[in-house]
This record gives structure tokens, sequence and C-alpha cells, in this order.
């Protein structure tokens, strides 16, 4: 998603430009949302860097293991960025071409692992091609493991490129047709054209999907979890840590050295990525349509796209195979009995999946969209930082957010360890950065003017926002209510540390069904999962809500 | 026709020297026809403007023309040769398109010398040549800057730069000067039209605005809805319009319902209500050969005289007179537009020396000019 960027703003109205204490309106509004922000993310953050003893540090940096575990982070993500940006190139270029057929069977492949758990990639990865997979050895007779970084690679690939896709269709919708069109004339051929114009302009916009795919996958718990094996990286190295060993201090120091490198993309994709698009120009009059693929590339495209899109099929017809299969590579007969054994145990497991995140995301759109309200339209001291600071915790890794959160609620007066609260406020945190900009988008919608008018008349900010900003703000706030409750169904690295006994939600209860081998009630589970959210997206979608998933 | 007979000789032209011709051009798409039936010759060295309102079919007339758009039926023929199934790198065409599109990741020099590398043209040549053109269009001491660093009048250079460094044979233009602010449109026009007149290069140029057209044209080809209506020179235009749309399109204009009372060799006589006025027989364009007919007479502001209706005499030709009543006005400065109601109709007139009399109100009198009236059939 673009970062607006506040200086634009800035210095269109510097007559404005206030201190904060002179509205009463405008102070209360940032201390509403500047003192969740800290309480949220900036003690738990200091809390775990805080953590460690020098021992601690002095442990990771001289056992080989932790540095192996760091590399192995580093480099499977590394991997995993290059391919699935790449495939996310080829979904985006292909579907921004009016000639490309199939194009919308090829939107769907790239929305479906959307709205499911990254992990379902891996699971179902292990159902179709590990030991018992119906393709290495039912079909193929093979004995093979799936288990290690090679598996790993494969279902983070599928798991985030749409992720690139989604990014890099904005980028290339955004380039100018005329462009490719003018080279033309100049006299250059059509694999010249993309070489010379289309390529390197997309360059910021593929370092962009980039950056995003590789703070995914460098925070990605389920993956590794599922399929990782003996491949560890560090979400899981931090994981066994804290749950498994209890070393506190160690856990946080790993999650902390994960921080660190995701803080760096963050930062990189913030301060100078995001700044190097090529906005066109939109000019008058009769466009040209984008320029056709030419025949050879676009069949050799369409062959890539349909082998990567029916494999994506694969893992979802295998999921809900492997939920109604009695013994997955064993007994192929069909079966309720997942089903069964899933509502019976664990049913309470789904529907704390569904109130939590319900909750999470009513409270992230209210969040965001008075953040957004607060910084965009006012002007004050500070105001660059406000903004950082709302969408610092997208540069968090889900693991940091967990342990921090225990470390900083587990004493009176915020004893919140063990409790729904904390793991709503987990998932809300890290939808914060998306709605904000979101709701910051459509502020930028909003004539100033129809704002100014009303205070002309004699209100009030608080009545300017609830008679004027608030319902064209609707949209903003049902998308990422919307947004926040799909990804919130599917979170797992940061609720992993947070679940009790009794507050247990779906995917953290499906991982634990993975890791002991119960591959047919997992699946049962991640079907039902998958079918909840995917509802919410096809009803979002008919009673005429934007798109959330836009390609 | 007598009107040529005053018309300044274009400069650029040379007669009778097709370079350029579309015939019978037609492009659909889909149910809609852009363009209908289009024959259109333009001369070697010429400046030709595509006029008309947005959706008329001129700019799907200048892509088909640089091959960007295959025409349904009809052929385009460049000196002579035909343009069928030649793609738009292979014609000796070049654009300049309306938003300039420039390629915002390379410098003004590499944008210019584009089309010079993707023909492998030796570096030393190519730097020749982009240096020649830059020095031209006075771009040296900017060729290192990235197009985001340029103004909108150098941008607009820089993309008629990379068009020109080819050495095209046509040069077309996509209403290059409509992303500019009003006062530099002026003043690139000018320098562009000059920069053509120097090179002597045949462009086609779509346009709404008819003050460009005007400007810089040496001859117009008015369109409307895929049709081409009119094909001549400004002044021809001007003064001569063809139908009712041309006269109502290029400049300002007031039609006013009338009834034709009698025709003679040299006259026609017209009812406006309850007055009557005689025009030369030549301000008839087409389609009207009975009295009684009813008739639309096309007035310019600027052909008409006013004058308070107590200053009017009976010895003025009172045949070239209307009465009428000042029903508003506007002090422009160089001159004062008046819309004065006559028989209930209106007409705009526009007094050059307002300070001969100052501001005029209530009854006035009209007196038209001898040429500056056309009479078209009613429409409806």
């Amino acid at each position: 998603m673009p970062t607006r960027s506040i200086e634009r703003d800035g210095g269109r109205r510097p007559s404005q430009l206030l201190s904060p204490f002179k509205d009463p309106t405008t102070i209360t509004a940032i201390i509403i949302v500047v003192v969740p922000i800290l309480i949220i993310v900036l003690y738990p953050a200091a809390s775990v860097i805080l953590r460690p003893a020098a021992a601690d540090w002095n442990t990771f940096f001289t056992r080989p293991r932790y540095l192996g575990v760091l590399r192995n982070s580093l480099t499977i993500s590394a991997l995993s960025t290059v391919s699935a940006t790449t495939i996310g190139f080829c979904f985006a270029y292909a579907l921004s071409r009016p000639n490309f057929p199939g194009k919308f069977f090829f939107r769907i492949t790239s929305i479906l692992p959307l709205v499911s758990p990254p992990f379902v990639a891996g699971l179902a990865l292990i159902l179709l091609l590990g030991r018992r997979g119906i393709i290495t050895h039912s079909i193929l007779g093979l004995d093979i493991s799936m288990y290690g970084w090679h598996g790993l690679w494969l279902a983070q690939t599928f798991a985030y490129y749409p992720i690139a896709a989604m990014t890099l269709s904005g980028v290339l919708k955004s380039l100018n047709p005329t462009l490719e069109y003018a080279a033309q004339d100049l006299g250059q051929s059509r694999w010249g054209i993309f070489r010379t114009v289309v390529l390197p302009m997309s360059v910021p916009g593929i370092a962009s999907a980039a950056l995003l795919v590789l703070m995914l996958s460098l925070s990605d718990f389920g993956n590794p979890m599922v399929i990782g094996g003996p491949f560890r990286v560090m979400a899981v190295e931090a994981y066994m840590q804290v749950v498994g060993m209890q070393n506190l201090g160690m856990g946080a120091v790993v999650s902390v050295m994960l921080l660190l490198p995701s803080l760096a993309f963050f930062l990189l994709q913030r301060y100078y990525v995001g700044r190097r698009q090529y906005t066109s120009v939109t000019g008058k009059g009769g466009r040209l349509d984008p320029m056709p693929i030419p025949p050879a590339a676009k069949w050799i495209l369409f062959a890539v796209l349909t082998a990567i899109s029916l494999f994506v099929v694969a893992i979802f017809v295998v999921i809900v195979w492997g939920a109604f299969a009695r013994t997955w590579g064993f007994d192929w007969s069909l079966t309720f009995r997942n089903f069964e054994f899933t509502l019976l145990a664990r049913l309470g497991h789904i529907w704390n999946s569904v109130r939590f995140s319900l909750m999470a995301g009513i409270g992230t759109a209210i969040f965001s969209v008075i953040a957004a309200y607060v910084l965009y339209r006012r002007q004050f001291t500070g105001k660059r930082a406000f903004d950082f600071l709302v969408v610092l915790p997208a540069a968090l890794p889900g693991t940091l957010v967990g342990i921090a959160f225990i470390f900083a609620f587990n004493r009176p007066p915020l004893l919140l360890t063990g409790t729904a609260t904390i793991i709503v406020l987990s998932m809300a945190v890290r939808n914060v950065p998306i709605g904000y900009r979101t709701a910051l988008s459509g502020l930028h919608q909003i004539d100033k003017s129809i704002e100014e008018s009303a205070a002309d008349g004699g209100a009030n900010t608080f009545q300017i926002l609830k008679d004027i900003t608030l319902p064209l703000l609707k949209t903003a706030f049902t998308v990422t209510l919307v947004y926040t409750f799909i990804r919130s169904m599917n979170t797992v690295s940061a609720v992993v540390f947070l679940v009790s006994a009794g507050t247990n939600v779906a995917t953290t209860s499906i991982l634990g069904l993975a890791e002991h081998g119960y591959w047919g009630e997992a699946a049962a589970m991640a079907t039902i999962l998958i079918a909840i959210t995917s509802s919410v997206v096809i009803l979002f979608r008919l009673i005429g809500g934007k798109r959330l998933f836009e390609l | 026709m007598l009107q040529e007979t005053a018309q300044p000789l274009a400069e650029t032209t040379t007669e009778g020297n097709a370079h350029v011709e579309l015939t019978r051009l037609v492009k659909h798409f889909e149910e809609v026809v852009a363009v209908d039936n289009l024959d259109l010759t333009i001369e070697r060295g010429s400046f030709t403007c595509l006029l008309g309102p947005s959706g008329c079919g001129k700019t799907t007339t200048l892509r088909m023309i640089s091959g960007f758009v295959e025409p349904t039926g009809g052929d385009i023929l460049i000196s002579g040769r035909s343009q069928r199934g030649v793609p738009p790198h292979k014609r000796k065409t070049s654009i300049v398109f309306q938003e300039y599109a420039l390629f915002p990741h390379m410098t003004v020099r590499q944008n210019v010398g584009y089309g010079l590398k993707v023909h492998h043209t030796p570096k030393a040549e190519r730097t020749e040549r982009v240096d020649r053109i830059l020095e031209f269009m006075g771009l040296t001491s900017m060729a290192n800057r990235l197009p985001s660093m340029l103004s909108g009048g150098q941008q607009q250079r820089v993309a008629l730069a990379r068009s020109l460094v080819m050495e095209p044979e046509v040069l077309l233009m996509d209403e290059p000067l409509s992303n500019l602010d009003a006062k530099l449109r002026v003043r690139v026009r000018t320098e562009l039209k000059e920069i053509q007149r120097r090179l002597g290069i045949t462009t086609i140029y779509v346009t709404h605005d008819q003050e460009e057209a005007l400007a810089m044209s040496d001859r117009i080809a008015v369109m409307d809805e895929g049709v081409l209506q009119q094909y001549g020179t400004p002044w021809e235009l001007y003064f001569n319009p063809n139908n009712r749309f041309v006269a109502d399109f290029i400049g300002a204009n007031a039609f006013v319902d009338v009834r034709i009372e009698e025709l003679t060799d040299s006259t026609v006589g017209l009812a406006i209500g309850s007055q009557s006025i005689e025009l030369p027989r030549a301000s008839i364009t087409a389609d009207i050969e009975n009295t009684g007919q009813a008739a639309s007479l096309s007035l310019r502001p600027e052909g008409i005289g006013i004058r308070p209706a107590a200053e009017h005499d009976d010895t003025a030709d009172e045949r070239r007179t209307l009465h009428g009543t000042v029903r508003m006005y506007q002090f422009l400065g160089a001159y004062v537009r008046y819309w004065v109601a006559v028989e209930e109709q209106e007409i705009i007139v526009d007094d050059h020396n307002p300070k001969r009399r100052g501001i005029l109100s209530g009854k006035v009198a009209l007196h038209l000019g001898e040429w500056e009236a056309q009479l078209f059939p009613a429409t409806g």
C-alpha cells in the first residue's frame, strides 16, 4: 500500500501550524491516540528490548547455533522474496494487460491465499508432496520429506506471492500506457518496451513489494512450524525459547534480532523506496488502452500462471479433501469424523477466533479513523513523530509483539496475560498501520472546503468530526474492520504466545493439531476457517463494499 | 470567390504536392462510428489542424495515421504509399502526445536520444544529432535533468525534440498544448509554429481550440461526430463556413431565425419577425432555393455596427438595419459586447470603439456589414 507522505500537506497550510494546546479537542484527540500507542506499542517494545541480560546477548553472538538460525531466517526470506515477487510481478503484469485470457480465474487464485492463514500452504504441501503426500507417495511412489528449507521456500512462495501481486498490480496500473506507445512510435520492439520502459518504471514498485514480502516471510511463524522441520528460523526459535524452555531472556534476544532486520526493511521501504514511485501525470482526454502483450509472451506467461494457479487450487482442494479423508495417505474413504471431532472439542477455539477478530476489527477501525483524522486535519509540532508512531507496528514481527506483550502485561495494573483482552490488543495493534493508511486516503478524498464551510457555520471540531468527517469515513471504517477481521482470523505468530486454555484460537489450534500429526482434524479446522473468512469477503463484496483485495 | 482575393497567401504550402492522403477512412469502435468516410489530402510541408469538439474523431484519425489504431476501412497514403498493416515504428511519422509521455526515469538527453538508440544509430552521430536538436529547442542547459524537474512548457519542448530528432516526414501532435496554462499556451504555440516553419515539416495537429487552429494552421479540417465538416484555410472557415456547425464552432456567433422573402440574382431578402433586411446572394451557402423558406442567419459580433436608436437616420441603408433593445453588456476593455434583443431573438454585437459613445442602453439600431453574415438552412 502506498505510504502517504505528510509533508505534502504540511507545506500547504503553514499558517495553520499551531500549538496543539490551543484547541482542546485536538489535544484530547492526540492524547486518545498517543497514549494507547505508548502503552501498547512502545512500552512493550521497550520492555522486550531491555529485558535480556548481557549474558543472553553474549550467548546469542557466541553460539554458532543462534547465528545459524539468524542466517537461516535471512536466507529463506530472501529466497521466498525473490520467488514470490517474481511470480507476483507475472500475475500483476498479465492482469494489467487487456488481452490476457482467463483473468477472472487468475484473480481468484491470487486472492485465495490472502483470505486463508499463510501456513495453509505449508499444511497442503505436506499433504501433497510430503512423505504420505498424494503426489509424491500415492502417485509417484516416492518417499521424500518436505520438511526443511525447500518445503518452507515453496510454502512461503505460495503464501506470499499474492501480496506482491496486489502491491505490483497497483503500480503497474498506474503506469501511463502512453509511454509504451511513445516508445513504440520511436521504433522500439515489444520486448524492448518491456525492458526499457515497463521494467525500469516498475523498479520502485518491485522494491516496495519485495520489502513487504521480505518482512512477512522473515516474521512468518506458521509455515516454519508446520513444514520447516529441522530448518530452524528465528520466529520458531523465539517460540521454543519462551514456551518450550521458559528462557525469556533468550527469547527476548531472538525476537529483538528478528526486529532489527524487519525495522531496517521497514525504514528502507518508508524513506527510500516509497518516495521513488513514478507517478504518472494524469492527462486529460482519451487515453490509449494498455498495450496488449504480444502472442508469444502471452502464451508463455499464460502457461506459467496456469501452472501456479493450478497448484494453488490443488492446495485448497487438498485441504478440503484432507478434511474429509479418514486417514491421509492410507485410507482415502470419506468421513465426517474429522469435522465431528473438531466441532466437539474445538468449536470454542473457532468461536474465540471470530469473537476476538471482530473486537479487534472494530477497535482498529475506530482507532485508525481517529488517528488519521487527527493527523490529516491538524498541524502541530511533532506531527511527523506522531505519524511514524502510528505506522510503526507494521515493522514489528508478530513474534516480537507476542513476547513483548507477555513482558509488559504480566503484573498489575496491567495484568492481562491469559485474558481475551491481550489477544484482541495484539491483533488490533498490528492492523492499525493499514487501517490508518486506509482512513488517510479516505480523508484525502474529502474536500477541505466541506469542513471549512461547516466551521464557518459555527460548528466546533467535535461537531464537524461527527456530522461531516465521520460519515464520509464510513468506507475506510468498514474496509479496516473487515480487513482486520480477516487478518486476525488468520494470525498466529503473536497470539501463539498469548493464548491460554480458555482463550485458544483456531490458528494456534490448527498448528497444535498439525504438530502432532492430526492432519485430518487440522485440515477440517482450516477448512472451517477458510469458509468463514471467504464468506465474509464474499458477503462484503455482495453488500457493495469496495474490493478488499484488488488486482 | 471574392473573399479569397483578400486572403493572404499561405507561406509554406506547396500547392498540389500531396503528402498524406486519407481515403474513405472509417473507424468503428464496436457500435460507435468514430470516423466516417474521411477524405483528406494534406500537402507537403503544410501545417494542418484537425479541429472539433471532443469525441469528433480527430484524435482517432491522428492515431490511425500514427498506426496505433487500425482503420476499419479506407486507407492512409504517405507519399503515395499505403500504410495498411505498417506498424507505427515503420511509418515515417512521429507523434507528440498530449501528456508528452516523457520517460520519467530518463534524463532529457536520454529521452531525446531514445529513438536513435533504438535504431542503433552510432554513438557519435547520436550525440551530435541530440546536441543539435537540444540546441535548436533551447534545451541544452537542462539536458541532464529528469522530466519531473522541468516546467510544463519545457517538457513539451522535450517531447517535441524527441520526435524531431528522428527526422520524421510527418509530425503528428495530439493537443500538445492542452496541459499548459493559458498564457504559456499562446507563447508555445508561437514557438511551435515558428519551428515548424523553419523545418518545413508536414505537421498534423489535433486540437479542440479554434483560436489555436486559426493561429497556427495553413489548413483546418473541422470534424464533428466522425464526419469532416469543412476543410479549408482559416480564412475560408471563418468567413465562409460551409455549414452551421462550422460557423458555430469557429468564432463567436449568434444565430437568428429568419424567413426568406425574396431571392434575386444578387440579393436575398429576409424577414426577422416584422423587420426585413437584404443581404448579398453570396451569403447563402447551400440548399436555400425558395422564398418563404425558414433559415438561420449567422452573424459575427464584430461585423455589426451599433448606435443609439436616436442617432439612426432614415438616410442610412434601411435594408441593412435591425432595430432592437440592449438586454445586457460586458465591458471587455478592447470592446464592449452587447446582447441585443431583436424581435425576441438575441444578437451579439461587439463595439470595438467604446469610448466614442460610452456604454449604450435602451433602443439601438444594428447595421449589418456586407460579408459578415451567412445564411444556413433552418435546423430541425
